[in-house]
Protein backbone atom coordinates (compact mmCIF):
# COMPACT_ATOMS: atom_id res chain seq x y z
CA UNK A 1 0.00 0.00 0.00
CA UNK A 2 2.97 2.23 0.66
CA UNK A 3 4.02 1.89 -2.99
CA UNK A 4 0.51 2.63 -4.18
CA UNK A 5 0.46 5.89 -2.26
CA UNK A 6 3.84 6.98 -3.63
CA UNK A 7 3.60 5.77 -7.26
CA UNK A 8 1.27 8.02 -9.32
CA UNK A 9 0.39 5.29 -11.89
CA UNK A 10 -0.37 2.68 -9.28
CA UNK A 11 -2.27 5.24 -7.25
CA UNK A 12 -4.46 6.05 -10.26
CA UNK A 13 -5.04 2.37 -10.95
CA UNK A 14 -6.04 1.73 -7.37
CA UNK A 15 -8.32 4.72 -7.39
CA UNK A 16 -10.02 3.59 -10.60
CA UNK A 17 -10.40 0.09 -9.20
CA UNK A 18 -12.21 1.50 -6.20
CA UNK A 19 -14.32 3.84 -8.33
CA UNK A 20 -15.56 0.95 -10.44
CA UNK A 21 -16.73 -0.96 -7.38
CA UNK A 22 -18.36 2.18 -6.01
CA UNK A 23 -20.12 3.07 -9.26
CA UNK A 24 -21.18 -0.48 -10.16
CA UNK A 25 -24.26 -0.66 -7.90
CA UNK A 26 -25.47 2.39 -9.80
CA UNK A 27 -26.02 0.12 -12.78
CA UNK A 28 -28.77 -1.66 -10.89
CA UNK A 29 -32.09 -0.92 -12.55
CA UNK A 30 -35.43 -0.57 -10.90
CA UNK A 31 -38.69 0.65 -12.36
CA UNK A 32 -42.36 0.32 -11.77
CA UNK A 33 -43.96 -2.31 -13.93
CA UNK A 34 -47.46 -2.83 -12.69
CA UNK A 35 -48.37 -4.66 -15.90
CA UNK A 36 -45.64 -7.27 -15.69
CA UNK A 37 -47.06 -9.61 -13.05
CA UNK A 38 -50.57 -9.65 -14.62
CA UNK A 39 -48.90 -10.51 -17.94
CA UNK A 40 -46.88 -13.30 -16.35
CA UNK A 41 -49.95 -14.55 -14.49
CA UNK A 42 -52.00 -14.60 -17.70
CA UNK A 43 -49.30 -16.49 -19.58
CA UNK A 44 -49.06 -19.01 -16.73
CA UNK A 45 -52.85 -19.50 -16.77
CA UNK A 46 -52.73 -20.09 -20.54
CA UNK A 47 -49.84 -22.48 -20.07
CA UNK A 48 -51.86 -24.39 -17.43
CA UNK A 49 -54.85 -24.63 -19.76
CA UNK A 50 -52.64 -25.77 -22.61
CA UNK A 51 -51.04 -28.43 -20.41
CA UNK A 52 -54.51 -29.57 -19.23
CA UNK A 53 -55.70 -29.85 -22.82
CA UNK A 54 -52.70 -32.01 -23.69
CA UNK A 55 -53.25 -34.23 -20.65
CA UNK A 56 -57.00 -34.52 -21.42
CA UNK A 57 -56.20 -35.32 -25.04
CA UNK A 58 -53.84 -38.07 -23.95
CA UNK A 59 -56.18 -39.54 -21.35
CA UNK A 60 -59.53 -39.22 -23.15
CA UNK A 61 -60.45 -42.50 -24.83
CA UNK A 62 -61.45 -42.29 -28.46
CA UNK A 63 -65.23 -42.57 -29.00
CA UNK A 64 -66.34 -45.80 -30.65
CA UNK A 65 -67.54 -44.05 -33.82
CA UNK A 66 -64.10 -42.53 -34.18
CA UNK A 67 -62.52 -45.98 -34.07
CA UNK A 68 -64.99 -47.24 -36.68
CA UNK A 69 -64.35 -44.16 -38.76
CA UNK A 70 -60.64 -44.87 -38.72
CA UNK A 71 -61.28 -48.51 -39.64
CA UNK A 72 -63.58 -47.46 -42.49
CA UNK A 73 -60.98 -45.05 -43.82
CA UNK A 74 -58.35 -47.81 -43.72
CA UNK A 75 -60.63 -50.21 -45.56
CA UNK A 76 -61.51 -47.59 -48.15
CA UNK A 77 -57.83 -46.88 -48.73
CA UNK A 78 -57.14 -50.59 -49.05
CA UNK A 79 -59.95 -50.99 -51.56
CA UNK A 80 -58.86 -48.00 -53.62
CA UNK A 81 -55.27 -49.22 -53.73
CA UNK A 82 -56.40 -52.72 -54.73
CA UNK A 83 -58.57 -51.38 -57.55
CA UNK A 84 -55.79 -49.07 -58.70
CA UNK A 85 -53.31 -51.97 -58.74
CA UNK A 86 -55.72 -54.11 -60.70
CA UNK A 87 -56.26 -51.36 -63.29
CA UNK A 88 -52.51 -50.82 -63.64
CA UNK A 89 -51.91 -54.56 -64.09
CA UNK A 90 -54.72 -54.80 -66.62
CA UNK A 91 -53.29 -51.94 -68.67
CA UNK A 92 -49.71 -53.12 -68.59
CA UNK A 93 -50.24 -56.89 -68.98
CA UNK A 94 -51.24 -59.19 -71.87
CA UNK A 95 -54.88 -58.81 -70.97
CA UNK A 96 -54.80 -55.80 -73.27
CA UNK A 97 -55.91 -58.25 -75.99
CA UNK A 98 -59.29 -58.39 -74.37
CA UNK A 99 -60.07 -54.83 -75.36
CA UNK A 100 -63.03 -54.86 -77.80
CA UNK A 101 -61.37 -52.61 -80.40
CA UNK A 102 -58.30 -54.81 -80.69
CA UNK A 103 -60.41 -57.95 -80.72
CA UNK A 104 -62.41 -56.60 -83.70
CA UNK A 105 -59.17 -55.67 -85.47
CA UNK A 106 -57.69 -59.16 -84.95
CA UNK A 107 -60.96 -60.76 -86.07
CA UNK A 108 -60.98 -58.66 -89.27
CA UNK A 109 -57.43 -59.69 -90.06
CA UNK A 110 -58.30 -63.34 -89.51
CA UNK A 111 -61.35 -62.97 -91.70
CA UNK A 112 -59.21 -61.38 -94.38
CA UNK A 113 -56.63 -64.22 -94.21
CA UNK A 114 -59.41 -66.78 -94.28
CA UNK A 115 -60.91 -65.18 -97.36
CA UNK A 116 -57.53 -65.34 -99.12
CA UNK A 117 -57.08 -69.01 -98.15
CA UNK A 118 -60.59 -69.88 -99.31
CA UNK A 119 -59.92 -68.14 -102.62
CA UNK A 120 -56.73 -70.21 -103.04
CA UNK A 121 -58.66 -73.35 -102.12
CA UNK A 122 -61.32 -72.49 -104.67
CA UNK A 123 -58.60 -72.07 -107.31
CA UNK A 124 -57.15 -75.48 -106.41
CA UNK A 125 -60.62 -77.01 -106.51
CA UNK A 126 -61.30 -75.59 -109.94
CA UNK A 127 -57.97 -76.90 -111.20
CA UNK A 128 -58.52 -80.26 -109.49
CA UNK A 129 -62.02 -80.53 -111.03
CA UNK A 130 -60.66 -79.95 -114.54
CA UNK A 131 -57.79 -82.42 -114.03
CA UNK A 132 -60.19 -84.98 -112.47
CA UNK A 133 -62.40 -84.77 -115.55
CA UNK A 134 -59.36 -85.45 -117.74
CA UNK A 135 -57.93 -88.19 -115.54
CA UNK A 136 -61.21 -89.89 -114.55
CA UNK A 137 -61.32 -92.50 -117.37
CA UNK A 138 -57.86 -93.77 -116.50
CA UNK A 139 -58.28 -93.64 -112.75
CA UNK A 140 -61.68 -95.31 -112.69
CA UNK A 141 -60.37 -98.22 -114.81
CA UNK A 142 -56.58 -98.34 -114.45
CA UNK A 143 -54.79 -100.20 -117.19
CA UNK A 144 -51.39 -100.39 -115.50
CA UNK A 145 -49.96 -101.00 -112.03
CA UNK A 146 -48.72 -97.43 -111.89
CA UNK A 147 -52.22 -96.07 -112.54
CA UNK A 148 -53.46 -98.42 -109.86
CA UNK A 149 -50.98 -96.82 -107.40
CA UNK A 150 -52.13 -93.37 -108.52
CA UNK A 151 -55.72 -94.43 -107.91
CA UNK A 152 -54.88 -95.64 -104.38
CA UNK A 153 -52.98 -92.42 -103.67
CA UNK A 154 -55.89 -90.27 -104.86
CA UNK A 155 -58.30 -92.26 -102.67
CA UNK A 156 -56.03 -91.65 -99.64
CA UNK A 157 -55.80 -87.95 -100.53
CA UNK A 158 -59.60 -87.72 -100.81
CA UNK A 159 -60.10 -89.37 -97.42
CA UNK A 160 -57.55 -86.97 -95.87
CA UNK A 161 -59.36 -84.06 -97.53
CA UNK A 162 -62.68 -85.25 -96.09
CA UNK A 163 -61.17 -85.56 -92.63
CA UNK A 164 -59.59 -82.09 -92.73
CA UNK A 165 -62.78 -80.52 -94.00
CA UNK A 166 -64.70 -82.08 -91.10
CA UNK A 167 -62.17 -80.62 -88.62
CA UNK A 168 -62.27 -77.23 -90.35
CA UNK A 169 -66.05 -77.16 -89.99
CA UNK A 170 -65.47 -77.29 -86.22
CA UNK A 171 -62.83 -74.56 -86.27
CA UNK A 172 -63.01 -72.38 -89.35
CA UNK A 173 -60.22 -70.03 -88.17
CA UNK A 174 -57.61 -72.77 -87.58
CA UNK A 175 -54.78 -71.70 -89.85
CA UNK A 176 -52.86 -74.98 -89.42
CA UNK A 177 -55.76 -77.10 -90.71
CA UNK A 178 -56.26 -74.69 -93.56
CA UNK A 179 -52.59 -74.97 -94.58
CA UNK A 180 -52.78 -78.76 -94.33
CA UNK A 181 -55.81 -78.79 -96.60
CA UNK A 182 -54.10 -76.51 -99.11
CA UNK A 183 -51.04 -78.74 -99.23
CA UNK A 184 -53.22 -81.82 -99.75
CA UNK A 185 -55.08 -80.02 -102.54
CA UNK A 186 -51.70 -79.21 -104.05
CA UNK A 187 -50.72 -82.87 -103.68
CA UNK A 188 -53.94 -84.01 -105.37
CA UNK A 189 -53.42 -81.46 -108.15
CA UNK A 190 -49.86 -82.70 -108.75
CA UNK A 191 -50.96 -86.35 -108.67
CA UNK A 192 -53.76 -85.68 -111.20
CA UNK A 193 -51.31 -83.73 -113.39
CA UNK A 194 -48.92 -86.73 -113.31
CA UNK A 195 -51.79 -89.06 -114.33
CA UNK A 196 -52.72 -86.74 -117.18
CA UNK A 197 -49.05 -86.41 -118.27
CA UNK A 198 -48.63 -90.20 -118.24
CA UNK A 199 -51.64 -90.48 -120.55
CA UNK A 200 -50.04 -87.96 -122.91
CA UNK A 201 -46.79 -89.94 -122.92
CA UNK A 202 -48.64 -93.19 -123.63
CA UNK A 203 -50.42 -91.57 -126.54
CA UNK B 1 -41.11 -30.75 2.29
CA UNK B 2 -40.23 -33.06 -0.52
CA UNK B 3 -37.74 -35.77 0.33
CA UNK B 4 -36.41 -35.66 -3.23
CA UNK B 5 -34.97 -32.18 -2.69
CA UNK B 6 -31.38 -31.82 -1.66
CA UNK B 7 -30.29 -29.49 1.16
CA UNK B 8 -29.09 -26.82 -1.29
CA UNK B 9 -32.64 -26.16 -2.36
CA UNK B 10 -33.94 -25.91 1.16
CA UNK B 11 -31.13 -23.84 2.62
CA UNK B 12 -32.42 -20.52 1.30
CA UNK B 13 -35.93 -21.03 2.58
CA UNK B 14 -37.39 -21.45 -0.89
CA UNK B 15 -38.51 -25.03 -0.39
CA UNK B 16 -42.11 -24.02 0.26
CA UNK B 17 -42.11 -22.06 -2.98
CA UNK B 18 -40.66 -25.01 -4.84
CA UNK B 19 -43.33 -27.38 -3.58
CA UNK B 20 -46.13 -24.91 -4.31
CA UNK B 21 -44.72 -24.12 -7.76
CA UNK B 22 -44.54 -27.82 -8.48
CA UNK B 23 -48.25 -28.03 -7.74
CA UNK B 24 -48.82 -25.16 -10.21
CA UNK B 25 -49.92 -22.67 -7.55
CA UNK B 26 -50.15 -19.18 -9.04
CA UNK B 27 -49.86 -17.71 -5.54
CA UNK B 28 -46.47 -19.39 -5.22
CA UNK B 29 -45.33 -17.84 -8.48
CA UNK B 30 -46.67 -14.49 -7.29
CA UNK B 31 -44.58 -14.87 -4.13
CA UNK B 32 -41.57 -15.82 -6.24
CA UNK B 33 -42.10 -12.71 -8.36
CA UNK B 34 -42.44 -10.48 -5.31
CA UNK B 35 -39.25 -11.91 -3.89
CA UNK B 36 -37.02 -12.04 -6.97
CA UNK B 37 -38.86 -10.01 -9.66
CA UNK B 38 -37.01 -6.74 -9.02
CA UNK B 39 -33.58 -8.30 -9.18
CA UNK B 40 -34.60 -10.37 -12.20
CA UNK B 41 -35.73 -7.25 -14.05
CA UNK B 42 -32.48 -5.47 -13.24
CA UNK B 43 -30.30 -8.35 -14.44
CA UNK B 44 -32.41 -8.76 -17.56
CA UNK B 45 -32.28 -5.02 -18.29
CA UNK B 46 -28.49 -4.96 -18.04
CA UNK B 47 -28.24 -8.03 -20.30
CA UNK B 48 -30.95 -7.11 -22.82
CA UNK B 49 -30.26 -3.37 -22.89
CA UNK B 50 -33.77 -2.03 -22.42
CA UNK B 51 -36.74 -2.45 -20.04
CA UNK B 52 -39.12 -3.79 -22.71
CA UNK B 53 -36.92 -6.70 -23.64
CA UNK B 54 -36.06 -7.17 -19.98
CA UNK B 55 -39.74 -7.60 -19.06
CA UNK B 56 -40.23 -10.02 -21.96
CA UNK B 57 -37.25 -12.01 -20.73
CA UNK B 58 -38.57 -12.13 -17.16
CA UNK B 59 -41.98 -13.29 -18.41
CA UNK B 60 -40.37 -15.97 -20.58
CA UNK B 61 -38.19 -17.06 -17.66
CA UNK B 62 -41.27 -17.50 -15.45
CA UNK B 63 -42.86 -19.69 -18.15
CA UNK B 64 -39.72 -21.80 -18.29
CA UNK B 65 -39.66 -22.08 -14.50
CA UNK B 66 -43.30 -23.21 -14.58
CA UNK B 67 -42.60 -25.80 -17.28
CA UNK B 68 -39.45 -27.15 -15.65
CA UNK B 69 -40.03 -26.84 -11.91
CA UNK B 70 -41.01 -30.53 -11.77
CA UNK B 71 -37.56 -31.46 -13.05
CA UNK B 72 -35.81 -29.28 -10.42
CA UNK B 73 -33.88 -31.74 -8.25
CA UNK B 74 -32.42 -29.32 -5.72
CA UNK B 75 -28.82 -29.68 -6.81
CA UNK B 76 -28.55 -25.92 -6.38
CA UNK B 77 -30.67 -23.49 -4.41
CA UNK B 78 -34.01 -22.64 -5.98
CA UNK B 79 -33.17 -18.95 -6.33
CA UNK B 80 -29.88 -19.59 -8.15
CA UNK B 81 -31.76 -22.03 -10.41
CA UNK B 82 -34.27 -19.27 -11.15
CA UNK B 83 -31.51 -16.77 -12.02
CA UNK B 84 -29.76 -19.36 -14.17
CA UNK B 85 -32.95 -19.79 -16.17
CA UNK B 86 -33.28 -16.01 -16.48
CA UNK B 87 -29.72 -15.53 -17.76
CA UNK B 88 -30.08 -18.38 -20.25
CA UNK B 89 -33.38 -16.91 -21.41
CA UNK B 90 -31.72 -13.53 -21.96
CA UNK B 91 -28.90 -15.16 -23.93
CA UNK B 92 -31.42 -17.07 -26.09
CA UNK B 93 -33.59 -14.02 -26.67
CA UNK B 94 -30.62 -11.86 -27.60
CA UNK B 95 -29.45 -14.48 -30.04
CA UNK B 96 -32.91 -14.71 -31.56
CA UNK B 97 -33.43 -11.00 -31.82
CA UNK B 98 -29.92 -10.40 -33.18
CA UNK B 99 -29.37 -7.64 -30.71
CA UNK B 100 -26.05 -5.91 -30.51
CA UNK B 101 -23.76 -7.18 -27.82
CA UNK B 102 -23.27 -3.58 -26.76
CA UNK B 103 -25.88 -2.53 -24.24
CA UNK B 104 -27.83 0.38 -25.63
CA UNK B 105 -30.82 1.41 -23.57
CA UNK B 106 -33.78 2.35 -25.76
CA UNK B 107 -36.72 4.06 -24.10
CA UNK B 108 -40.10 2.61 -25.04
CA UNK B 109 -43.43 4.32 -24.55
CA UNK B 110 -45.67 2.70 -21.94
CA UNK B 111 -42.86 1.24 -19.88
CA UNK B 112 -41.36 3.26 -17.06
CA UNK B 113 -37.66 3.95 -17.46
CA UNK B 114 -35.26 2.63 -14.84
CA UNK B 115 -34.54 5.04 -12.04
CA UNK B 116 -31.01 6.42 -12.33
CA UNK B 117 -28.85 7.20 -9.32
CA UNK B 118 -28.44 10.96 -8.97
CA UNK B 119 -24.75 10.87 -8.10
CA UNK B 120 -21.76 9.79 -10.12
CA UNK B 121 -23.55 10.15 -13.46
CA UNK B 122 -20.61 10.49 -15.89
CA UNK B 123 -18.75 7.52 -14.45
CA UNK B 124 -21.93 5.40 -14.28
CA UNK B 125 -22.78 6.11 -17.94
CA UNK B 126 -19.24 5.35 -19.06
CA UNK B 127 -19.15 2.23 -16.95
CA UNK B 128 -22.48 1.07 -18.39
CA UNK B 129 -21.11 1.41 -21.92
CA UNK B 130 -17.86 -0.35 -21.04
CA UNK B 131 -19.61 -3.21 -19.25
CA UNK B 132 -21.69 -3.72 -22.39
CA UNK B 133 -18.47 -4.23 -24.35
CA UNK B 134 -17.08 -6.87 -22.02
CA UNK B 135 -16.92 -10.51 -23.00
CA UNK B 136 -20.20 -12.22 -22.00
CA UNK B 137 -18.62 -14.38 -19.27
CA UNK B 138 -16.86 -11.41 -17.65
CA UNK B 139 -19.95 -9.24 -18.01
CA UNK B 140 -22.19 -11.81 -16.31
CA UNK B 141 -19.85 -12.19 -13.33
CA UNK B 142 -19.33 -8.41 -12.99
CA UNK B 143 -23.07 -7.70 -13.12
CA UNK B 144 -23.94 -10.42 -10.65
CA UNK B 145 -21.18 -9.55 -8.14
CA UNK B 146 -20.65 -5.80 -8.34
CA UNK B 147 -24.09 -4.68 -9.48
CA UNK B 148 -26.50 -7.22 -7.99
CA UNK B 149 -24.43 -8.19 -4.97
CA UNK B 150 -24.38 -11.97 -5.35
CA UNK B 151 -21.63 -13.93 -3.57
CA UNK B 152 -19.07 -15.84 -5.60
CA UNK B 153 -20.57 -19.13 -4.35
CA UNK B 154 -23.97 -18.07 -5.71
CA UNK B 155 -22.50 -16.86 -9.00
CA UNK B 156 -20.72 -20.18 -9.34
CA UNK B 157 -24.08 -21.96 -9.03
CA UNK B 158 -25.94 -19.58 -11.34
CA UNK B 159 -23.35 -19.68 -14.12
CA UNK B 160 -22.34 -23.28 -13.42
CA UNK B 161 -18.68 -22.42 -12.97
CA UNK B 162 -16.27 -22.80 -10.04
CA UNK B 163 -15.92 -20.11 -7.41
CA UNK B 164 -12.29 -19.64 -8.47
CA UNK B 165 -13.43 -19.01 -12.06
CA UNK B 166 -15.95 -16.50 -10.80
CA UNK B 167 -13.26 -14.63 -8.82
CA UNK B 168 -10.85 -14.73 -11.74
CA UNK B 169 -13.53 -13.51 -14.15
CA UNK B 170 -14.36 -10.63 -11.81
CA UNK B 171 -10.69 -9.62 -11.58
CA UNK B 172 -10.37 -9.78 -15.39
CA UNK B 173 -13.54 -7.76 -15.84
CA UNK B 174 -12.43 -5.04 -13.44
CA UNK B 175 -8.94 -4.88 -14.95
CA UNK B 176 -10.41 -4.47 -18.44
CA UNK B 177 -12.84 -1.83 -17.20
CA UNK B 178 -10.05 0.01 -15.39
CA UNK B 179 -7.82 0.02 -18.47
CA UNK B 180 -10.61 1.22 -20.70
CA UNK B 181 -11.66 3.89 -18.22
CA UNK B 182 -8.05 5.04 -18.00
CA UNK B 183 -7.79 5.23 -21.81
CA UNK B 184 -11.06 7.10 -22.09
CA UNK B 185 -9.88 9.64 -19.48
CA UNK B 186 -6.57 10.16 -21.29
CA UNK B 187 -8.45 10.78 -24.56
CA UNK B 188 -10.84 13.21 -22.82
CA UNK B 189 -7.97 15.09 -21.18
CA UNK B 190 -6.08 15.44 -24.49
CA UNK B 191 -9.30 16.60 -26.22
CA UNK B 192 -9.84 19.26 -23.55
CA UNK B 193 -6.21 20.40 -23.84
Amino acid sequence: MEHVRECPDCSEDWSLWQEISTAAPGLRKSWESSELWPRIEQSLIEETRHADRIVRGQRKPQPIWRQWQALAVCLALLLVSAVASWIVLQRSGPAVDNEPGLQDERRLLTEQALTEIEETQAAYLRSIEKLSTLAAPRIDQPKSALLGIYREKLLLIDSAIEELRANIELNRFNAHLRNELLSIYREKQQTLEEVVKDEAHEN
Amino acid sequence: MSHSLRPAATADGDWESVEACRKGSLAAFDKLYQRHGGRMKSIACNLMGNPTDAEDAVQEAFLKIYRNVKTFRGQSSFSTWVYRILINTCIDMKRKRHLHDVVQPSPVAGIAQPALPASNHPLRLTLEKLVGRLDARLRHVFLLFEVEGFKHSEIAEILEISEASSKHALFEAKRELRDRLKRSRIVRTSDEA
